[in-house]
């Protein structure tokens, strides 16, 4: 469109008589390129993809729209019973908690006593991972309290997190804990 | 209910809770109710943007709410509409335990000097693991209900699918001595109770509506006033409102979020608050009920799933050395209940055990009962990190939260500094993770990061849209 912002505010500011629309109509403007552009939406050739918000527990379903994978747009799910398309604040800005340079994108380990994070690739640190919770977990195994009594529990193990997970991770992650012998899992619902 | 269910409503009591600002989305169907004619009411020591969108604000202390709703319950009780109105009374008989007569044994806090029968010293705990916040426990054994003779408990039927037949009292057969299934009909059975006695007028003064109305007759307006800080005048106008806005054709409705689960008391304040809408006949109806709020994404399914150290998939208690669960056996005697939905509980647990061990559970070994571990007290997220300063856990996995800023933070940076190893993942590095070096005790050369001898890990995680999976939301729906 060859009309500036500028000009649009001085003309709607002085469009005393008229519309806003009449206003740039008396200066010329051709709204029809300007209607064929709006219906470009960006979203157009997207796909949407039904979701949710992962902030509070009202549980308002969101859209999200990609083009080639990449995240073009997230909003409100008119089809939800729910939110019926509407987003508070948190939720109408969750494009920025996905396409955000600000985003941690490396694994990191600090060894101890180090003042620094050391960068590591993804395979050495899982691998360091369930070299230390093996490790932990066999050196402080329980297998009866000292009455005799079968408990199969290790103590010295803490799992913290996943109220903002989803149902099948709760799943996994307790059925991996209780598996291994931890039984101290918690999560913001204590809280 | 449900937030949109208050659509219905004629009335809202908000306490405990800020839901204009914390749930706004869901704030839109009480808002609706509002344009239709509904009254809303908030009760709250701030006055907040909930408040200002109420028809009252009730000002209250932090952690008076007992009080006020004692308040309500007595007034109710004493009210000329309470008392005349049909409905009530109809419903308190029919679709509350209210008629039913209690234990001999039963003491009130009345009787005994503001606690109840059965408090002793607590006794969860064991030597290896003496890390909990609890004095005292109550027995409930003397709060039972009354039980008749146990010759005849009239007509049931044995499964849902087979015919009526006569049901032997539970006194033949002892738990401990019916068929140890699977399958685990016998067991089940075995722990029937003798039928309770009634009284559907409501006079024997051991009926719980009697118990009930002794308990709370000293919540006068006037000792809620001095005991929460609210005016006798604004506490009698919520009052009326409750009152006018329950019956037949009309129902109240109450939300509460963590104004109220953040107290030790939390679940009395929660309690009391049910039976007030059950002395109005606010269960079970349109508009009516009990709206509990909560806070994050999943949350509901994080408790239902469950990720917490106290109980296993759908409520079923965790197994623990500190009850009588030793085998598969003992802990469905200990935790089946002979009536309603939780007769089921051998169903429950055998699907999860399969859940757990898959192919490897089978009849002959318990479905791998004898593998599972077993709590030895409390394991909840302050023993745990009170346990940690104390030397006593070396590793933890924190998984999308952030301990370090949370409850009583200086504590739980004390128990981080003393693990051996610390796995966070999060989508944003969070003040867990690098508290090695941004706590507030390390800015201000407290406590040096050298001799902090943790192994920290930091894994980014993907965002909700780059993941599969289901949430459960406060109205306890999937998605």
């Amino acid at each position: 469109m060859g009309l500036s912002r500028r000009d649009f505010l001085r003309v709607s500011g002085s469009a005393v008589a008229g519309s806003a629309l009449g206003g740039l109509i008396g200066i010329g403007a051709d709204l029809g390129p300007a209607r064929a552009r709006a219906q470009e939406l960006r979203i157009q050739d997207a796909k949407a993809t039904p979701s949710l918000c992962p902030y509070c527990s009202v549980g308002c379903a969101t859209l999200i729209h990609t083009i080639d994978g990449q995240i073009v747009n997230i909003e409100g799910d008119p089809r939800s019973p729910v939110n019926e398309g509407t987003l508070c604040p948190k939720g109408a800005a969750i494009y920025q908690l996905h396409m955000n340079p600000n985003r941690p994108t490396q694994v990191l380990h600090r060894a101890p006593g180090a003042t620094d994070w050391d960068v590591w690739d993804l395979e050495r640190a899982m691998d360091r991972v369930a070299e230390l919770v093996k490790k932990t977990r066999d050196e402080t195994f329980l297998e009866r309290l000292p009455d005799g009594k079968l408990v199969n529990m290790t103590p010295a193990i803490f799992s913290l997190g996943g109220a903002t997970l989803d149902n099948e991770w709760n799943h996994m992650q307790q059925k991996l804990m209780r598996g291994l012998g931890i039984v101290a899992i918690e999560n913001q619902a204590r809280i | 209910m449900y937030p949109r269910n208050q659509v219905h409503s004629d009335c809202i009591v908000f306490e405990g809770s800020n839901m204009a600002e914390c749930h706004p989305v869901a704030f839109r169907w009480p808002m609706q109710a509002k344009l239709k004619g509904a009254m809303l009411i908030h009760v709250d020591p701030r006055f907040t943007r909930t408040s200002a969108m109420g028809d009252i604000y009730a000002p209250i202390r932090a952690g008076s709410d007992i009080a006020f709703l004692g308040g309500l319950i007595n007034y109710v009780l004493n009210s000329a509409r309470w008392n005349s109105y049909p409905f009530f009374r109809e419903f308190l008989v029919n679709d509350t335990n209210a008629a039913t007569i209690i234990s001999e044994e039963f003491q009130d806090t009345e009787d005994l000097n503001g606690v109840f029968s059965g408090l002793h010293l607590y006794k969860g705990g064991t030597a290896m693991w003496p890390f909990n916040g609890f004095v005292g426990e109550y027995d409930d054994a003397s709060w039972q209900y009354a039980r008749g003779d146990g010759r005849s408990q009239g007509w049931v039927a044995a499964t849902a699918r087979s015919g009526e037949q006569q049901a032997k009292t539970g006194s033949e057969e002892q738990a401990g001595q019916a068929r140890r299934g699977p399958p685990f009909d016998e067991l089940v059975r075995s722990l029937r109770k003798p039928p309770v006695e009634r009284d559907e007028t409501l006079q024997h003064p051991r009926t719980v509506f009697q118990i009930l109305k002794r308990h709370y007759w000293r919540y006068t307006p006037e000792m809620v006033e001095r005991a929460t800080g609210c005016p006798k005048e604004t506490f009698i106008r919520v009052a009326e409102a409750i009152l006018a806005n329950s019956g037949r054709d009309r129902t109240t409705a109450w939300s509460y979020a963590v104004g109220w689960t953040q107290h030790t008391y939390g679940p009395q304040m929660i309690g009391t608050y049910a039976l007030l809408q059950l002395l109005l006949g606010n269960m079970g109806r349109p508009g009516g009920g009990i709206m509990a709020l909560r806070g994050h994404a999943s949350i509901q399914g994080s408790t239902d799933v469950p990720t917490l150290y106290h109980s296993i998939h759908g409520y079923m208690p965790a197994p623990s050395a500190v009850k009588q669960h030793d085998t598969l056996a003992d802990y469905l005697a200990t935790e089946t209940l002979a009536t309603g939905y939780w007769v089921n509980t051998p169903k429950f647990l055998v699907s999860y055990l399969k859940s757990m061990y898959g192919a490897a559970a089978t009849p002959e070994n318990d479905f791998g009962y004898d593998w599972h571990p077993k709590i030895i007290g409390d394991h909840s997220h302050l023993p745990m990190f009170v346990a940690m300063a104390d030397g006593r856990v070396k590793g933890m996995l924190c998984i999308g939260q952030n301990p370090a800023t949370s409850l009583n933070a200086s504590v739980e940076r004390k128990g981080l500094r003393r693990l051996e190893w610390l796995v966070v993942k999060d989508n944003w590095m969070t003040e867990t993770a690098t508290f090695w070096y941004t706590a507030p005790e390390v800015e201000n050369g407290e406590v040096k990061p050298q001799d902090i001898q943790t192994e920290v890990f930091f894994f980014p995680s993907a965002q909700v849209a780059e993941t599969e999976g289901s949430f459960t939301n406060t109205e306890r729906m999937l998605q």
